[in-house]
């Protein structure tokens, strides 16, 4: 490990002997997002958009200097576009929660499996709730969303079109562009789960051109509770209020409100105020050491451990084909719960189970696996260690 | 590790009593799953005048999970009903690390004491002991109309 990324993350240095590789699932937390909760807490603790005293200016100061922030990390054209929310599932579930109110019986949505509980479910129930019809994306023989066939797939009856950037079980890189031009052709609207692309590669919501995208802070270093809905501006402010409540409020009348347009619109009842300029400095940091690094970092301990995993004839790799550091596996005859309360053991922290992936999980027809996720923080000592305790638990049940 | 995969667990786990469903038969059958996880199982309950007369249990799930739904179908087999309740309670309470009562809860079942050393590991060892007293409530039920 070194040193400079130690006095990053306290969560190393205050485990000095913890391995861990389950990032996919939620990063460490980097000390300079721990540090400006702490110090908001510590020296203000006012509400934002409120009281008109210096505390409360200086914290709405600071809340909009973090949507600064996001809007250039997603490169949005306009600071109003990007929303906070508690994370990508109330995002997506704020965007169902509005199309269940447009659509109607028989417009279609296109998904696919690969996608996380939090983009499945809400536009399941919803399709489920007005009888529209849900089409699963074609996916090609490695399970990864087939581009090409997803335009065809794509006709008049679209509406919606629901597909992660990076599926985090995978570690696919979905080829985006032309499903999105595709949608607008037929004017269906495009909306990307980027929760787990956030961390690893750039988003660039202008050239990617979709309607919708949504991610969260705690798997890009930054806190919990914390999570992006960006939308185009005239769509975004079309929304329903998925809440109201104070601060989106303009008037009030004994029988009508109104509300206020973007941002506020969106952002009913006190924020996690604390949360949102923590997030700041997280991307901040993903920017200063680069996504390219990043991504360059997780692939190169991808290729070994692959690498490692392959020439031993009892592992079974569900991803060999991975962009990006994320491994899923098993020991062939062995539960992925036995693997990973001897990694526990020692203080290797991966994720084993269905990774909210249910329907991926069902392709793989095995009831759980075990996922390995890189961040910049792992190194080369982190995978001899894995890969140890693999080959002993291996042997542990053939005896 | 040696305190949670002990000989007597792995020995259930690579042996399974009582595994297999029996089909065309009149056996009570509950299923749970482990949502956290994946396992799950189902288990067959066989009474006859308010007696345990066999229990067979199949599913899919790691070596805690199977092997306990082994132990637990051999130790409620050929007691009554609320003999059978008991004998559940004593285990979940040797799960938690608590003490137990070792007049009703003894032979194979005390090898999971280790379990409480685990806590990811609870749900795996009690998933087909909560399906038994699932299926025990529902019969205790039934006879008392």
């Amino acid at each position: 490990m070194e040193s400079s990324l130690k006095s990053r993350f306290k969560a190393i240095d205050k485990n000095p002997s913890l391995i861990y590789l389950d990032s996919a699932a939620s990063s460490l937390k980097l000390n300079t997002s721990l540090d400006a909760m702490i110090n908001y807490y510590e020296k203000s603790g006012a509400n934002i958009s409120r009281g008109a005293y210096a505390l409360g200016i200086e914290t709405t100061q600071a809340y909009e200097a973090s949507r600064d922030t996001v809007a250039s990390f997603i490169n949005a054209s306009k600071r109003e576009e990007v929303i906070f929310t508690k994370g990508t599932t109330q995002s997506m579930n704020m965007l169902a929660y509005h199309f269940e109110k447009t659509l109607k019986s028989g417009d279609e949505i296109i998904t696919s499996e690969l996608e996380h509980s939090a983009s499945l479910l809400p536009f399941q129930r919803l399709a489920k709730n007005i009888g529209a019809t849900l089409t699963y994306a074609t996916l090609d023989e490695d399970l990864r969303i087939h581009s090409e066939a997803v335009v065809k797939q794509i006709s008049a009856n679209t509406k919606l079109v629901v597909l992660t950037y990076v599926s985090n079980v995978m570690g696919y890189i979905t080829n985006l562009k032309p499903i999105i031009k595709k949608a607008h052709e037929v004017g269906a609207i495009v909306i990307i789960d980027a929760a787990q692309a956030a961390p690893h590669i750039p988003i660039d919501v202008q050239a990617l051109d979709c309607e919708f995208l949504a991610f969260s802070g705690h798997k890009c270093f930054g806190p919990t509770g914390v999570g992006i809905l960006y939308g185009k501006y005239e769509r975004l402010n079309q929304l329903t209020p998925f809440e109201v409540g104070g601060g989106m409020v303009d008037e009030v009348e004994l029988y009508n409100q109104s509300y206020f347009d973007l941002p506020e619109r969106l952002e009913a009842g006190t924020p996690p105020i604390a949360e949102v300029i923590g997030l700041a400095p997280a991307l901040r940091y993903i920017k200063e050491v680069s996504h390219e690094h990043i991504l360059n970092h997780s692939k190169q301990l991808q290729t070994i451990l692959l690498n490692e995993l392959k020439s031993r004839p009892y592992i079974h790799i569900y991803n060999p084909k991975s962009d990006l550091g994320i491994i899923t596996f098993n020991i062939k005859n062995v539960h992925a719960h036995d693997v990973q309360s001897f990694l526990s053991e020692h203080h290797i922290a991966v994720r084993t189970g269905h990774h909210c992936a249910k329907l991926l999980q069902k392709r793989f027809e095995t009831s759980a696996t075990i996922r390995v996720s890189f961040q910049i923080y792992n190194n080369e000592a982190d995978i001899k260690k894995l890969l140890e305790v693999i080959d002993s638990t291996y042997q542990f049940f053939q005896t | 590790m040696q305190d949670l995969y002990r000989q007597v667990i792995m020995d259930h786990y690579k042996y399974p009593r009582n595994k297999g469903l029996i089909s065309d038969s009149k056996g009570l059958l509950i299923h749970l799953n482990n949502p956290s996880c994946g396992d799950e199982i189902t288990i067959q309950l066989f009474t006859k005048e308010n007696i345990i007369e066999r229990v067979v249990h199949e599913g899919s799930g790691c070596s805690i999970c199977c092997a306990s739904a082994s132990v637990m179908s051999v130790a409620l087999e050929k007691h009554d009903i609320q003999e059978g309740l008991d004998i559940i309670k004593q285990f979940y309470e040797l799960i938690k690390g608590l003490p137990y009562n070792s007049e009703i809860l003894f032979k194979d079942a005390v090898a999971f004491s280790g379990v409480s050393q685990f806590p990811a590991r609870i749900k795996c060892a009690t998933l087909s002991w909560k399906a038994a007293e699932k299926g025990l409530l529902s019969l205790k039920e039934a006879s008392h109309g």
